[in-house]
């Protein structure tokens, strides 16, 4: 099992972390400082960068409603780069958690077409949904743990769906439960986790399959600015493995610590987008936005 | 066998008491089965007692026909192809047979007994019993011969008709037991419909949260099963108890044979695979209507 000091002498990371790093993906180096997680650079791109890539997500002309209501989404259209990050953001009700929810499959679009890793959700049956869902971790705004299960178990869980084998389990979810710095409440239930901890739990359970979409509602909604510190330090690092991550948020001091990140800016349902970064969509930032979000 | 996932918190009190539920189900069933199985066995032992049987009754005011007729009728039978075993019941015998029903004191005086003559038919063989109360009637015309057949015809439909009503019985509550475990694993199925959203997900199928509801309701079958036997047992054994008190001249000799304690053996076996296969298949067919 990996443990921080013997990481921080000799920057070997345990075989989870380093698994992050496939063949021919990127290498991994020791930690910076005395941060709770491991730190990543990327080297090497070619299994997920090369001229055969396929779009994570592509959304054309996406309409989506609840019922027979109003449209919460009305012709959304852009599409996400493998290895990409982005944030998505906007204000109340304007439907990114709609969006999301598209995104990890857990509603369909009235109208429109999606792709989720080139292969459209629509006309994917409902059998080989599963299979795609296990590709896309997420990380819900209220955190969606189930509380009569340990803090280990919930992290566990996306590995017990998959059928891994519980030596690897094991030792998968205690270093990276380290990682977070949750090494001595792994046994914990939720009820008993402070609102950081839980966040973090959930983070951890949302990359131990090491997904290859990664979405995140309102990730440092429930925690003081230097756990969201800590988490979108996480998050960057996951990104540079590989994992393209979308971060749903309000808080433009987060969207601000990633400088040069595209953002998705939702309002009445309408999607624009902000930086560079994308292809195909609108370049126009929203009136509610400040000129100096841009 | 697939691992558990273990993503259902435990039940509230409503549904802990489906065992119990169940339990009173099996017990209801368990009463069929042993009735039914108590019939059988009685009904095969009436058939072997009686069905080989026939008697002969010579009755007449006049106690010179009754001895000469009777003799008579002794020679015809000893004279039968097919006929064993004849004999003649001493008038204290048939005595003692009326004596139930009309009391010792009035069959010690001096009232007219017919005379009885027991045989039996050889094992394996068959004999028109028609034909031969015609011959006996011009031997001894007023002997009447008695086969039993028709009685014990009448008594094994009456039997089949209980066992029918029994398995009716069995039916009847084995519907009412899918019905409720379908409604507790509609009610589990939303009690835990966040969970189960969760899993989804996640990348659970529906196949693998299925199973999380048939091992808890195979359980629960098992659990309720052996409380029913439980208390199918102390019923049974509070009917024997008195059953033996009673006068047994009355009652027919029920008897479970060693198929039917097999089945109340598996009732709860059976009662835990019928609530599993009922709560996957519910359970699946609620999870295909979901995203």
């Amino acid at each position: 099992m990996l443990r921080r000091d013997s990481r921080e002498k000799t920057g070997h990371l345990g075989p989870f972390i380093a698994g992050f790093a496939g063949p021919g993906r990127m290498a991994v180096a020791p930690p910076i400082g005395n941060m709770p997680f491991c730190s990543f650079v990327r080297v090497q791109g070619i299994g997920i960068t090369g001229a055969e890539e396929v779009v994570v997500v592509r959304f054309e002309n996406v309409g989506m409603r609840y019922g027979m209501g109003e449209e919460v989404l009305k012709d959304i259209s852009f599409h996400l780069e493998p290895g990409s990050f982005h944030f998505l953001s906007g204000p109340s009700g304007a439907g990114k958690s709609s969006l999301l929810k598209l995104m990890y499959l857990a509603h369909r679009p009235s109208r429109g077409l999606i792709t989720l890793f080139d292969e459209d959700i629509i006309l994917t049956p409902r059998k080989a949904l599963p299979a795609l869902r296990r590709r896309i971790g997420v990380v819900f705004q209220d955190f969606r743990l189930l509380d009569h299960l340990s803090a280990f178990d919930n992290v566990a869980l996306p590995l017990r769906i998959t059928g891994e084998k519980e030596e690897m389990i094991k030792e998968h979810v205690s270093e990276l439960l380290e990682w977070v710095g949750l090494a001595e409440r792994m046994h914990s239930r939720p009820p008993t986790l402070s609102g950081g901890e839980k966040q973090r739990v959930a983070i951890a359970r949302a990359v131990i399959a090491r997904p290859e979409l990664l979405l995140a509602d309102e990730p440092t909604g429930n925690v003081d600015p230097a756990m969201g510190d800590r988490i979108v330090h996480l998050l960057l690092e996951l990104n540079r493995i590989g994992t393209t991550t979308v971060v749903a948020t309000h808080d433009t001091r987060l969207m601000e610590s990633v400088p040069g990140a595209p953002r998705l800016v939702l309002e009445r349902g309408e999607l624009t987008v902000t930086r560079t970064g994308l292809s195909g969509a609108a370049e126009t930032a929203p009136a509610w936005m400040t000129p100096r979000e841009r | 066998m697939a691992r558990r996932l273990n993503f259902m918190a435990r039940e509230g009190t409503a549904a802990r008491l489906l065992p119990w539920v169940i339990a009173i189900m099996v017990l209801l069933s368990g009463l069929a089965v042993a009735l039914g199985a108590a019939l059988f066995g009685s009904m095969r032992a009436w058939e072997d007692a009686t069905a080989r049987s026939i008697t002969v009754q010579i009755v007449s005011p006049e106690p010179d026909v009754l001895e000469t007729e009777a003799e008579a009728a002794e020679a015809f039978l000893k004279g039968q192809p097919n006929i064993i075993d004849v004999r003649p019941l001493p008038q204290s015998e048939t005595a003692a047979l009326l004596a139930p029903w009309l009391g010792g004191d009035v069959v010690d005086q001096d009232l007219p007994l017919p005379r009885m003559i027991d045989a039996s038919i050889a094992p394996g063989a068959t004999v028109d019993l028609k034909r031969m109360a015609e011959q006996l009637s011009v031997e001894a015309p007023h002997a009447r011969l008695d086969s039993y057949a028709d009685w014990l015809a009448n008594l094994l439909d009456l039997t089949r008709t209980i066992q029918l009503v029994a398995l009716g019985v069995i039916i009847v509550v084995g519907v009412a037991m899918v019905a409720i475990t379908v409604f507790a694993t509609l009610s589990r199925l939303a009690s835990q419909r966040e969970s189960i959203e969760l899993v989804h997900l996640i990348g659970a199928r529906d196949g693998a949260i299925a199973r999380e509801f048939q091992w808890r309701f195979l359980w629960i079958g098992i659990k309720g099963g052996i409380i029913g036997i439980l208390f199918l047992a102390i019923v049974v054994s509070v009917v024997i108890y008195y059953g033996q008190r009673l006068d047994s001249a009355m009652l027919p000799d029920l008897r479970i044979d060693w198929w039917g304690l097999a089945i109340l053996a598996g009732l709860p076996l059976a009662t835990g695979i019928m609530t599993m296969l009922t709560a996957r298949i519910t359970a699946l067919r609620v999870l295909a209507g979901q995203v």
